[in-house]
């Protein structure tokens, strides 16, 4: 035994030193991404809200997000009277931290003052049932399950064996873990599919075929939350939530 | 005064009792005007004609897809027929010729059609006169347009787009004649006006009045602003109705006027037209179309206030002219102040002449810093038909100090503490919980599935770690343990047992052979077959010689016990000799605590 952990001490000495690295540039990074963060945040409290969006805006083209950032970006937004980005920005944030009630608060609100359905677009069929679902949370769980089993499985087995497998509290934990494991990539699959986006421009017009000449179905208002179905070059076939489909401009959209 | 008669005609008559007779009324009429087109089946009841289609028209724009059916009685020769007429009213698009096609009329499955009707479309028409018509059939009808007529005025012939035009409808009827059962006959409209109505006494006392010399009485019908949309000749529908009047009759020059019957008549106004000319260029920024006289008042409810306290700034618009359609005057604010849209109250004073009122804008200001905040002046622009200028009027608001820094304190919050009517304030920066942009499904990670080995690593290593304690701390010592000792000196006891006849001693040595089998192959002293004793035997290598010894011994000692005959026995120093023997090779070969097997 003494031995079996004399070789896996350097290598838990290697893992460590590393992680201690990854985890040290991380600690790092935020130091930058606050100063920017809290200059915007000043920039809006002085009434900056242009200079506000621009500074979010580079950290977001920066690749760094957070609901803090999508929400504060909303809020510049509102200010600016730009229901479409504002919404985008909310339901980015709310994308990251589904049950923060600030984030449900603003979406609600800006909604109302738009005189857009509160509710903006619920997921349909087995999107909705996976809806808010982890699936980070759901697949540790899962692999951590079927660990526990295979060790249960293993520590007790008789002299004559390898594997108790038919013990129940190795094949409970293992069958357990087996089912977490795929539910958590099958919703990981399924949200992925459920492709949502929100008109960005004030009024866009929806087509019957993704040509700028196509006949408009009707128009649409900055802030309508659309599913998006399929893509042609620069056109988005979007379903509205009253069922109506057409094509609207790729441009005019903000994929959440 | 414009003759108006509904213009019948006659046509094959399946039936002589049956008349079925069609016209227009006007036969001439002005682009835009209504024009009725009316079928009168006489001599049947209503309940034997079918409601016939609505005819098609050519150059003429239907009002309504189903008629207005009236029955009527009249009496002819002293014969009561009854009779019913299918209407309905037409617009002319264009100056020519309308037409109304033939019509078919199907009376107790009998069909009657008429001809076509013909309508001449002048492109304007004004100055008409208003009119008086008797129902078709009606005889000895006593009065004319002289007695009774339906006036029509506007303060304008002329306006500017969007200027007001109050139009007027006044019934005049001679002293003493009695009216009953007045309704309005038909839809009224005025195309291309805003329309305001104005009240007028439901029960008017009637004034008398000089027109043309007479004396009448007179009450008004209908009073009516209206708001040109679009520059053109407009035109304004005639007002019509029916009434029954009750004129007096004379049977001498000079005898005593006596009370005549209640004849039914149908009054109709003149039409009236407006020429509406496009306001002038030259129209400043803050111009969106208010066209009258009007004022201007700006006030805020408060002048000193904190950082993002709501202040009111309500403006209000009070004059003559087109306020239902006034929009909210634009508020060039400085960004450091939030204005929401207005909350917009328009009190309209609708028991004049004309339509004259106040309209309030009330704007919820929000300042998002602290300072002095002067407010710009609010600026409103009219264009004054009188004068035919653009006119500004200016309000200012006092300046707004504002206390307090950019953190902003909510005018109310939720029980949640979210702010009402706004949007929550900012999350600081260690609410940031930064992570990439983009963010690719847990399914397209990779990590995932490098992950889904840990739990195969794990299980490994624990086999790993198992088989390694069973095989460590090797030692060269041929030293027996506690489960070969405990066994010999089980045999020893068997021995002393006495001779082989003796059950307990078979018995005595089974059990030291299978406490020692136990102990050294890890059993947990539950009965197991020959066959799994052999495999595990194989399985520390114990050669078949010794397997088949031991199993000889051991099948020896169920003889003894259950199946005791001389002829099997063996003598018992014999049998436990022959157990200390396997089990000291078996000690070779199967491993104790301290020795692994196969060591020697």
């Amino acid at each position: 035994m003494c031995s079996f952990w004399s070789l896996l001490a350097p290598r838990l000495v290697l893992i460590v030193g590393a992680l201690g690295l990854v985890a040290a540039s991380a600690a790092a990074q935020p130091d930058s991404l606050r100063r920017q963060f809290e200059a915007a945040n000043e920039a809006y409290a002085e009434g900056r809200y242009e200079q506000a969006v621009e500074t979010y805006r580079t950290l977001l083209n920066g690749g760094h997000a957070s609901a803090a950032l999508y929400h504060n970006l909303g809020n510049a937004y509102v200010r600016l009277d730009r229901t479409g980005p504002a919404v985008w920005a909310y339901e980015k944030a709310r994308h990251l931290r589904p049950d923060d009630p600030r984030l449900r608060h603003n979406l609600e609100y800006v909604r109302r003052r738009a005189g857009l359905p509160e509710v903006g677009l619920p997921p349909r069929g087995l999107a909705a049932v996976v809806a808010g679902w982890s699936p980070l949370l759901l697949f540790l769980g899962g692999v951590l399950l079927l660990s526990a089993g295979l060790v249960a499985a293993i520590l007790r087995a008789d002299a004559d064996q390898y594997v108790a497998w038919r013990l129940p509290i190795a094949w409970g934990p293992i069958a357990a873990g087996l089912l977490l494991v795929v539910t958590a990539l099958a919703t990981s699959s399924l949200q992925a599919q459920d492709r949502r986006a929100v008109v960005m421009d004030e009024t866009v017009s929806l087509r019957a075929s993704p040509d700028q000449a196509a006949a408009a179905d009707s128009t649409l208002t900055g802030g309508t939350m659309v599913e998006v179905r399929t893509s042609q070059s620069s056109w988005r076939r979007v379903r509205l939530g009253n069922g109506t489909v057409g094509w609207l401009p790729e441009t005019a959209l903000g994929e959440i | 005064m414009l003759s108006t008669a509904l213009v019948g005609t006659v046509w094959a008559q399946p039936d002589a009792t049956v008349r079925v007779t069609a016209g227009a009324d006007p036969m001439e009429a002005a682009v835009g005007e209504t024009v009725v087109f009316t079928v009168r089946v006489e001599g049947a009841p209503a309940t034997v004609v079918r409601t016939p289609s609505r005819p098609t028209t050519v150059n003429l724009t239907p009002q309504a897809r189903a008629p207005q059916m009236q029955r009527f009685r009249m009496n002819e020769d002293g014969t009561v027929r009854r009779g019913v007429a299918f209407s309905w009213s037409f617009r002319p698009q264009r100056e020519g010729t309308a037409r109304i096609q033939p019509i078919t009329v199907v009376v107790r499955g009998e069909e009657y059609t008429t001809d076509p009707v013909r309508i001449q479309v002048s492109s304007s028409r004004r100055g008409s006169e208003p009119t008086l018509t008797h129902p078709e059939g009606a005889s000895g009808a006593t009065l004319d347009n002289e007695d009774l007529f339906v006036q029509a005025t506007a303060t304008a012939d002329r306006a500017y787009q969007g200027e007001q035009v109050v139009v007027e409808y006044r019934l005049f009827y001679r002293p003493g004649i009695r009216l009953r059962h007045s309704r309005l006959a038909d839809s009224w409209d005025a195309p291309g006006f805003w329309r305001e109505e104005l009240n007028v006494a439901s029960r008017p006392t009637p004034q008398m009045e000089r027109a043309d010399g007479q004396k009448y009485e007179t009450v008004v019908l209908k009073r009516v602003a209206l708001f040109p949309t679009r520059p053109g000749t407009l035109r304004v529908d005639p007002l019509r109705i029916e009434t029954e009047a009750q004129g007096t009759v004379r049977l001498r020059r000079d005898g005593p006027a006596l009370r005549g019957r209640f004849e039914p008549v149908r009054l109709a106004s003149q039409r009236l037209s407006v020429d509406v000319r496009a306001l002038p260029s030259g129209a400043p920024p803050s111009f969106d179309g208010a066209v009258g006289q009007f004022s201007m008042s700006a006030r805020a409810n408060a002048d000193s206030v904190a950082v993002g306290e709501p202040v009111s700034l309500t403006v209000q618009v009070r004059g003559t002219g087109n306020l239902t359609t006034l929009s909210p005057p634009s508020l060039d604010l400085p960004s450091t102040i939030e204005a929401y849209q207005p909350a917009v109250e328009t009190d309209v004073e609708r028991n004049g002449r004309e339509i004259r009122g106040t309209k309030t804008f009330a704007y919820t200001l929000v300042p998002r810093t602290g300072g002095r905040h002067a407010l710009p002046p609010v600026s409103f622009s009219y264009f004054d038909p009188e004068t035919g200028q653009y006119e500004t009027v200016r309000a200012e608001a006092s300046p707004l100090r504002v206390s307090g820094t950019a953190s902003r304190a909510t005018a109310g919050r939720t029980g949640d503490g979210l702010p009402v009517g706004d949007v929550t304030d900012l999350m600081t920066a260690g609410e940031a919980d930064w992570g990439p942009t983009e963010r690719r499904p847990l399914h397209r990670q990779p990590w995932v599935y490098f992950a889904l080995l840990l739990p195969v690593l794990i299980a490994g290593g624990g086999l790993a770690y198992r088989r390694r304690g069973q095989t460590a701390e090797p030692t060269d010592s041929p030293a027996s343990d506690a489960s070969l000792d405990t066994a010999q000196a089980q045999l020893r006891e068997a021995r002393r047992l006495g001779d082989g006849a003796d059950a307990a001693v078979y018995d005595t040595v089974e059990q030291a052979l299978q406490a020692f089998l136990n102990e050294r192959l890890g059993r947990n002293g539950a009965a197991s077959t020959r066959s799994q004793l052999d495999r595990r035997l194989a399985r520390y290598d114990v050669p078949e010689a010794l397997r088949d010894r031991l199993y000889e011994l051991l099948d020896r000692c169920d003889e003894g016990k259950y199946a005791p005959t001389a002829s099997a026995q063996s003598a018992p120093e014999e049998l436990v000799d022959d157990a200390h023997a396997v089990l000291r090779w078996l000690d070779e070969h199967l491993p104790s605590a301290k020795r692994p097997p196969g060591r020697s």
